[in-house]
């Protein structure tokens, strides 16, 4: 298991490295730079703010510099926000994200998973159509509209919770952390479902229940485990991208968290932002992924004595 | 009736399975009755799509969700048609255990082999873990898994697949239950150990004193193992008999079909082997007459509106029965 671990780690580290390459070279092939645009300003000023943050030096050597600063856990200062270090801004926007994110994929694994489960025991009952409409609306229906129609029903009209902001505490995050959780909840209990009626069809279920163990020890040693086995694997993933916060979300309900800057430091060049956003969402989703499969190892031993 | 030397452990009385399709009702067995004594050896035979497996599946009270079991399966005195999943469950695993066709697949590959065969102790017998373990040891030991308590800590996937159907075999008879259900147990393995599987099936069957049900389209399987068999066409018995009398002689032109396709080492080599015209009959509504005349070279009238009875053959011994109007007694 160790030697499983270790292995996924190193191809983990390779990804991030790959990576981390990729993005540098990739963001620097694209026209412009950070400071070449609008505003005109003077050659000197500009030689002046390029020679500040090292983009007159060849490719080679600011790539260097990067890779330097990224393995004492220092991605430079942001090229847009004067005087905020990407350091900085992930720092004060990543709790925000985080806390929205992690409690919209609890909520979501927990829902979705009891939903799934209902719905394939139950085929055809009210709770199965239940689930299958709130899926139906989950993945349809976009968040920028859920979103706002959460606030004029749940916020104007019934005044239970904030708008928007971040000013009232725990209430500010209910309703964000709710419309995120939606299509989750519908992936995830569609995926649950699906899987749980293959299951329940397998050839070694007929056996446990020849065996007469009676039905509750036949769901929860025989069928859960292989009818959760999806359901992990799309929880890693999900995990890394809900908890480096939603650009929609954010934006709907003014959150300062660090989705907004995924789009933001693009349109801007501001390199090392861009950078430190990309390496932060690629190490968590390896991150997430290596635990998905050691998590998925621990279930299943053919996973675990692959080679 | 031919007397029965004992009380019959089970006895299935005009027993039928339906399935319900979007097409309509389809009847897949029609209308069985077979007893089956203590200790005995019955193989049912049949082509694919025949029944054969389906019988099993009724007794365990495994159909598949639009099948629906109609008659009586009497076992040991009780209907196991008419038992609730609960009451099943006081049955299954215990009294009767099951056998199925693919090892590969009816394994639980998330559970150490060894927990698998201690389950059904623990939950039924009450057992501990631990001496519920010793016990499946020693059960993999009797069905000859090399090893055994180093592989019984093992999963499925690492064990070939002759293996792992001896770990069904043990599976089943750790329980050591009364009557054992065997559904084509051999079909999915390699040719050179299907011998070994059986008789190490029929060697255990015989120490703990289970009567067996071994559902097979293999007439040698039956010839080597079975003390009775039933042939089984279009879900109904054709024919029945003591192993011996009924391969000796066949009454009914399907059976003798059956052993003409058979390739058979003791006769001199024939050109070809023996075929049955046209292609069998798997279930479909209710049929008036024969559900094998239309294939049947010596069908005559009566056969395809008249449904023949499974009566008996007093000329050839107790227990003999045929359903076919040339060997019905004269009225």
């Amino acid at each position: 298991m160790l030697r499983f671990i270790g292995k996924r780690l190193w191809h983990g580290g390779l990804t991030l490295a790959a990576l981390v390459t990729l993005t540098f070279f990739v963001m620097r092939l694209a026209p412009g730079g950070p400071f070449s645009r609008n505003r005109k300003i003077s050659p000197e000023v500009q030689a002046n703010i390029e020679a500040a943050f090292h983009l007159d030096e060849p490719l080679w050597q600011q790539f260097g510099r990067f890779v330097w600063g990224v393995l004492r856990l220092d991605l430079g200062p942001s090229t847009r926000h004067r005087d905020y270090s990407v350091n900085d801004l992930i720092a004060s926007g990543l709790p925000y994200s985080l806390t929205i994110g992690f409690w919209a994929i609890v909520i979501a694994a927990l829902v979705g998973v009891a939903f799934g489960l209902a719905g394939a025991l139950r085929r055809n009952s009210a709770t199965d159509y239940l689930a299958g409409t709130i899926g139906v609306v989950g993945i349809a229906v976009p968040i920028f509209v859920i979103g706002p129609l959460a606030q004029a029903f749940f916020s104007l009209r019934l005044e239970w919770l904030p708008v928007g902001g971040i000013t009232e505490g725990w209430r500010s995050l209910v309703l964000p952390i709710l419309v995120l959780a939606l299509p989750n909840i519908a992936y995830i209990s569609r995926i649950t479902r699906t899987s749980m009626i293959e299951t329940l069809r397998e050839n070694h279920v007929r056996t446990a229940r020849a065996k007469g163990v009676g039905w509750r020890r036949v769901l929860t040693s025989h069928v859960l485990t292989g009818a959760l086995l999806p359901v992990i694997a799309y929880l890693g993933p999900a995990t890394a991208a809900v908890i480096t916060g939603s650009i929609l979300i954010e934006t709907v309900f003014a959150v300062p968290g660090i989705g907004r800057h995924f789009v933001d430091a693009a349109l801007n060049r501001d390199y090392p932002l861009v950078m430190g956003i990309t390496l932060l969402y690629g190490s968590l989703l390896i991150l997430f992924n290596i635990a998905t499969d050691v998590v998925r190892a621990i279930l299943d031993p053919r996973i675990r004595h692959e080679r | 009736m031919t007397p029965m030397t004992a009380e019959p452990l089970l006895s299935l009385q005009d027993l039928t399975v339906r399935f319900r399709l979007p097409a309509g009702e389809t009847v897949a067995v029609d209308g069985v009755s077979l007893d089956l004594a203590p200790g005995e050896v019955l193989g049912i035979v049949g082509e694919s799509g025949s029944g054969k497996s389906q019988i099993l599946y009724a007794l365990m009270g495994l159909l598949a969700s639009n099948g629906r079991a109609g008659g009586r399966a009497l076992f040991q005195g009780q209907d196991l048609l008419s038992l609730t999943e609960a009451q099943l469950d006081r049955v299954r695993g215990q009294a009767v255990s099951m056998i199925f066709q693919d090892p590969m697949t009816s394994l639980n590959p998330y559970m150490r082999v060894v927990d698998q065969l201690a389950e059904g102790l623990v939950v039924h017998k009450g057992m501990s873990w631990a001496s519920a373990r010793a016990e499946g040891v020693r059960m993999l030991d009797r069905v000859r898994i090399p090893d055994a308590a180093r592989r019984a800590r093992l999963y499925p996937h690492e064990f070939s697949g002759g293996m792992r159907q001896r770990v069904m075999i043990a599976m089943a008879l750790l329980a050591r239950p009364r009557l054992l259900l065997a559904d084509e147990p051999t079909t999915a393995l390699d040719v050179t150990i299907q011998a070994q599987v059986l008789d190490l099936m029929a060697e255990l069957g015989r120490e703990t004193g289970a009567a067996i049900v071994l559902v097979t389209h293999d007439l040698g399987v039956v010839a080597r193992l079975c003390d009775r068999v039933a042939v089984l066409y279009g879900g109904r018995v054709m024919e029945e008999g003591a192993a011996e009398a009924l391969f000796d002689a066949p009454a009914h032109p399907y059976t003798r079909g059956l052993l003409a396709a058979m390739p058979r080492l003791e006769t001199t080599l024939t050109p070809r082997l023996g075929t049955i015209p046209g292609t069998p009959r798997s279930g479909g509504a209710m049929l008036a007459g024969c559900p094998f005349a239309p294939r049947c070279e010596a069908r005559f009238d009566r056969c395809t509106h008249e449904r023949p009875a499974l009566h008996p053959l007093r000329s050839q011994g107790p227990g003999r029965r045929a359903a076919c109007h040339l060997s019905e007694p004269a009225t």
